[in-house]
């Protein structure tokens, strides 16, 4: 759901960017100095998954495609602050290379796929620290399922704030192909973290973090 | 526990190069916020010709004709510069560890 130039007006665009400047600006602030030396490898590969993952639009009903958006897996696994950082940087790098989203609706686009997404997702995953095991994995499917159609409930308000469509009709309208968009995402979610499980069980946090921005340090 | 690290974050790296190169493979059908805008009508507000910036617009990498190559190109050049930036990006904010802030 990137959004391309033109679809934003003016004044949407600029508060969506300064928002999103604010919160990437936290996440920056909050984790300058605290990152685990052991994780740098680590946001490198699951940036590069991320990046890659993206480019691969899978088939959804009626001649429309979908594609993994990554913030509830990313939230997962380096919690909400890196999340948002890994989610910034691929969003920028399409934007700037590869001209994937808007320049100017940038700031719309890390709001919605990043501060939406992973706020969302570390929300419903909160949740799931106080279940056993067992069904924890299916509420973090469920957090994967909810980040994607709550970034396209954003969107859909940008959109009307900015005159380009009604809200019900674009709330619907999104909603709608996302909530089918968002199955594929929490499959595949379910799908890379449980391989994540099988291989390398030392990179999944036992418990998370009291802060959202700081690093989890909780290891076997 | 920890064994050879390294090599299995090879594994990984090696595992995003070929999902880039599955890149091609790809649905090019529109996206939902693109199918959206087609059925309500405000898919014309897009400005076409602004989608000609950066180094390789749609994913296209430049002086390759065929456009399954060039998406290809496009997708192994952007996991490399992606997984590069990112740790870069982490290198400096493990930086300066203890330091009172």
């Amino acid at each position: 759901m990137h959004i391309p130039d033109g679809f934003l007006s003016a004044p949407v665009a600029a508060g969506s960017f300064a928002v999103s400047a604010l919160g990437v600006g936290i996440a920056v602030s909050r984790l300058k100095g605290r990152l685990e030396d052991k994780q740098v490898p680590l946001l490198g590969v699951t940036a590069a998954f991320v990046f890659a993952a993206q480019m691969l639009n899978f088939p959804v009903a009626a001649g429309t495609s979908g594609h993994f958006l990554g913030a509830a897996f990313l939230t997962s696994l380096l919690g909400p602050g890196a999340a948002l950082l890994v989610l910034t940087l691929v969003i920028g790098l399409q934007c700037l290379l590869f001209a994937d989203g808007g320049l100017t609706a940038l700031g719309a686009n890390v709001l919605n796929m990043g501060l939406v997404a992973v706020g969302t997702a570390w929300l419903v995953q909160g949740l799931a620290n106080r279940l056993p095991q067992k069904p924890r994995l299916w509420v973090t499917g469920l957090s994967a399922w909810i980040s994607v159609v709550a970034a396209s409930i954003a969107c859909a308000a940008e959109l009307a704030l900015s005159g380009a469509a009604p809200w019900k009709a674009a709330l619907f309208a999104m909603a709608g192909v996302h909530s089918v968009i968002g199955v594929g995402e929490a499959l595949i979610t379910l799908s890379v973290l449980s391989v994540v499980a099988k291989t390398r069980p030392d990179l999944l946090p036992l418990k998370r973090p009291a802060s959202p921005f700081v690093a989890w340090e909780g290891r076997p | 526990m920890n064994r050879a690290p390294q090599l299995r974050f090879r594994w990984a790296v090696g595992g995003a190069l070929v999902l880039g190169a599955l890149s091609f493979l790809a649905s090019q059908k529109p996206d939902g916020l693109e199918k959206v805008g087609e059925s309500l009508g405000f898919s014309q507000r897009a400005q076409a010709a602004s989608a000609r910036w950066g180094w390789m617009p749609d994913y296209r990498f430049p002086g390759v004709l065929d456009g399954r190559w060039a998406t290809l190109l496009a997708g192994v050049t952007g996991v490399l510069l992606v997984y590069a930036l990112a740790w870069a990006l982490a290198r400096w904010l493990s930086r300066g560890k203890g330091e009172s802030r």
